[in-house]
């Protein structure tokens, strides 16, 4: 029995109580010293719109991609000079090649004059 | 200055077309004919910074003739080398050649090899410079039954050189050529 008296001496004190009317009138009224304003809570600013994290942001891009491309930029450079260096060999064994032959022709019609 | 202009823009313009028509001495699209046939074509063209490219990676793989190639590819401007094979004899006729070799026949040419040789002609023209004693460029013009080809080697070269693009230096054969794209030789030669 005594238990089922504390808990309605609990539900009692804990009951929700409206305010007074005009309660937060008075209280602001008392703050601010003057009439109650509106107040509208400011949106927060993303860290996009922040100077210093779109830096950071940029920052972070930039040393992802700047070795990612300067490593691309060396194979790169590196197929080229392998490519003209077999096009050089090509076009140089060609050439001697073909003085060769005009050689063994020269040598071959001018024996066959004899 | 309106009278400084009329002097100056014609002799500009006189200057760029001079510089045109030498740049198109050798037009090797007189050759363009003899591509529509061929079975096969090789087609190396490599402007001066190429060479310079190339010749750096020579350098780079040891190659031990490098330095004589660099030395003899060092004042050459450009190499233009191009090989058409076709599948049977009579599929180029001798007016395919016949713009290439009116190019070559202006007195700034001079041929110093014109061999027939039953089916097969090699014909070698240098351009002479007029301001030295080295050559300002090389052409040569081999024509066979079933194989054209052309190189143009365009820039200065010392007479001495000619004997060291006809003999060894270090170039590979041309069947190995195809090894060494391959990957079968490491070192390049």
């Amino acid at each position: 029995m005594s238990e089922h008296r504390l808990e309605d001496a609990l539900r009692d004190s804990l009951r929700r109580e409206e305010p007074p009317a005009g309660f937060a009138a008075k209280i602001l009224a008392q703050t601010v010293g003057g009439p109650a304003l509106h107040v509208v809570p400011g949106r927060e600013r993303s860290w996009v719109q922040r100077p210093l994290g779109l830096a950071m942001a940029a920052a972070i891009a930039a040393m992802a991609i700047v070795p990612a491309v300067m490593v691309e930029q060396h194979r790169r450079e590196q197929e080229r000079g392998l490519k003209a260096k077999q096009e050089l060999l090509t076009a140089l064994a060609i050439t001697r090649e073909q003085f060769q032959q005009a050689k063994a022709r020269v040598q071959r019609a001018t024996g066959e004059q004899r | 200055m309106n009278r400084a202009r009329r002097i100056l823009l014609p002799v500009m313009a006189a200057v760029c077309f001079a510089g045109i028509a030498a740049a198109q001495d050798v037009d090797l699209k007189a050759l363009d004919r003899l591509g529509e046939h061929a079975r096969s074509k090789t087609v190396v063209t490599l402007n001066s910074a190429l060479l310079k490219l190339g010749a750096a990676f020579l350098s780079a793989d040891g190659d031990s003739d490098a330095d004589a190639i660099k030395s003899l590819i060092g004042k050459l401007k450009a190499i233009y080398v191009r090989v058409y094979e076709f599948q049977s004899p009579g599929q180029y006729s001798d007016k395919d050649l016949e713009a290439f070799r009116a190019m070559l026949s202006s007195p700034r040419w001079t041929p110093v090899v014109d061999v027939q040789d039953h089916k097969e002609s090699s014909q070698i023209y240098f351009l002479m410079s007029a301001s030295s004693d080295k050559l300002g460029g090389v052409a040569v013009l081999s024509a066979e039954p079933k194989k054209v080809t052309v190189v143009y080697i365009d820039g200065e070269l010392d007479p001495s050189d000619i004997a060291k693009l006809s003999g060894n230096m270090g170039i590979p054969e041309i069947h190995d050529l195809d090894k060494i794209r391959r990957g079968d030789n490491k070192s390049g030669k």
